[in-house]
């Protein structure tokens, strides 16, 4: 049909539990062609999460269908990297799980523990490892893969200021060199604009698009230099607005 | 993580002192021990107890020596220890394959939930004279008096331990893909290794406790019978023994235990 690598096609979303009915999603449409970053931003707990969880496929949505031609990798908030596997074990996972060839599975995985600096860790526990290095071997452990698609999941949440900027530079350089399509999705407004092309403002509960920022700074720029640039507070200011946070005194 | 090339002053009086702080412990351990005997010993011998009704240590190593040299100490140790072997290997069995049925399907869990609570609480020797009407009066069921001890327990720790691990593992696992066997041998079983471990310790010293209750009620060898046939003629020093050597089964056991839970637990240190 269309160049899109992704399509959500008119997705709504509802909960059943015991005492009531939760719409989460209403009537989301998006598509995102070859090597796109898109972030998604919302007011907490408005279902940004629960829309990765329909793209990736653990969730089935009540209406509107999501177009992929292969499974998206998916990121969460923490690493969830097992404790019992070593570093290379747990970037093994996926290929381990889907029964592909392990010989050269393995070749891969060492080959981008090796370039993104894990080398030497390869055969240490996670328990071993700094937060940064954790997430970077959770990105490896989603790459190890090949998927076309990522889905990030506020994948720095979990990390302290510093360690957070210098991960979301890394990751960024790593998903751009593969040419990756990726949606990120954050409360974090800084965060969304210095590493997409595209902000999609999300609406509270029920979440609907209430707008899309197409973000113009220099793409050539690391995260970090372009929360310089002195066209980022424009942006920063403009989706804070939209959020409509209320800070409240009392 | 670096180890450095030569530990400071410091560090070597702060590892020579937990070295001697160590072995004191150990030493005082012992000692108390020594000391119990001594003074059981010694009070038997001045009349202060009667040393027919609380035997004496000198008395117990002469029983001992007597029960080695007509062997029947080994019929009666390897007779309990036999048995303790098989009641621990079918409850844990046993009670592994009912947790994995129950963890697998939560409809099964939900019916069972009740019966299990009731089991659990129901004291099981009551339940000893309907095994020898069913079982007969051979080993069967003493095994049977131990495997019902150990089985709820062991059902009700693991699957508590198996729905505790971290559902976004869970999930991280399903982005990949993964089925549910997959999803139970990757995931669930690896992360409740502690809680695994922890009921063997605990079912291990049931099967044994539910041998000794069998022997009790049904039996012709064993520690247990030891016991009852030494209180019955009056001779206390065989029940005595029992104990004692039944105090060392417990220690190889707690012994051969934690040597299993240190090699399967590497990844923790």
């Amino acid at each position: 049909m269309t160049a899109f690598q992704v399509e959500l096609d008119h997705i709504s979303m509802t909960y059943q539990s015991p005492s009531k009915e939760t719409e989460a999603i209403s009537d989301v449409s998006l598509g995102l062609t070859q090597g796109e970053f898109v972030s998604i931003v919302g007011p907490s707990g408005c279902g940004k999460s629960t829309l990765l969880d329909i793209i990736c496929g653990l969730v089935k949505p009540t209406q509107g269908r999501v177009r992929l031609e292969r499974p998206a990798g998916y990121m969460l908030q923490r690493d969830y990297l097992l404790e019992w596997r070593t570093i290379r074990q747990n970037c093994l996972l996926g290929p381990e799980l889907q029964k592909h060839n392990m010989k050269e599975a393995r070749s891969y995985v060492d080959h981008l523990l090796e370039t993104y600096g894990l080398g030497e860790f390869a055969d240490h526990y996670p328990r071993q490892l700094s937060g940064g290095m954790r997430q970077r071997a959770a990105l490896i452990r989603t790459l190890a893969l090949k998927p076309d698609v990522l889905l990030l999941d506020e994948p720095f949440s979990a990390l302290d200021y510093q360690t957070r900027l210098a991960a979301a530079d890394e990751v960024w350089s790593i998903l751009r060199k593969g040419n990756k399509t990726v949606i990120l999705v954050t409360h974090d407004i800084a965060e969304a604009i210095s590493m997409s092309d595209r902000v999609v403002v999300l609406s509270a509960r029920p979440a609907r698009v209430k707008i899309i920022y197409k973000v113009t700074l220099p793409t050539a720029d690391l995260p970090l230099q372009r929360r310089q640039d002195e066209n980022f507070r424009k942006y920063f200011d403009a989706i804070w607005k939209e959020l409509d946070i209320h800070v409240s005194l009392s | 993580m670096s180890a450095s090339a030569e530990p400071s002053i410091e560090r070597k009086t702060y590892l020579r002192k937990m070295r001697i702080h160590k072995v004191i412990v150990l030493l005082t351990q012992i000692m108390v021990l020594l000391a119990f005997l001594l003074v059981w010993e010694l009070a038997a011998n001045a009349r202060l107890i009667d040393p027919f009704i609380t035997s004496q240590p000198s008395r117990v190593l002469a029983a001992i020596m007597r029960l080695h040299q007509d062997g029947s100490l080994y019929l009666h140790v390897w007779v309990t220890v036999v048995e303790t072997f098989w009641g621990f290997i079918l409850g844990t069995g046993g009670g592994f394959f009912c947790a994995v049925l129950l963890w697998w399907s939560r409809f099964l869990h939900e019916i069972s939930e009740p019966y299990l609570v009731v089991l659990n609480a129901l004291p099981k020797v009551a339940l000893g004279p309907l095994l020898i009407v069913w079982l007969g009066n051979g080993s069967a069921p003493i095994i049977g008096m131990a495997l019902l001890i150990s089985i709820i327990v062991t059902i009700i720790s693991l699957v508590s331990g198996f729905q505790d691990v971290d559902p976004d593992k869970i999930k991280l696992l399903l982005s990949f893909g993964a089925t549910r066997p997959q999803i139970f041998t990757k995931v669930v079983l690896p992360s409740s290794l502690p809680t695994l471990i922890s009921t063997l310790k605990v079912s291990v010293g049931l099967s044994l406790v539910g041998i000794i209750m069998g022997e009790f009620l049904v039996s012709k060898a064993g520690l247990g019978y030891l016991i009852v046939y030494g209180s019955q003629v009056f001779k206390l020093d065989l029940v005595m023994l029992s104990i004692i050597i039944l105090a060392a089964m417990a220690a190889i056991i707690y012994f051969v235990v934690s040597f299993f839970e240190r090699r399967l637990l590497r990844w923790q240190k």
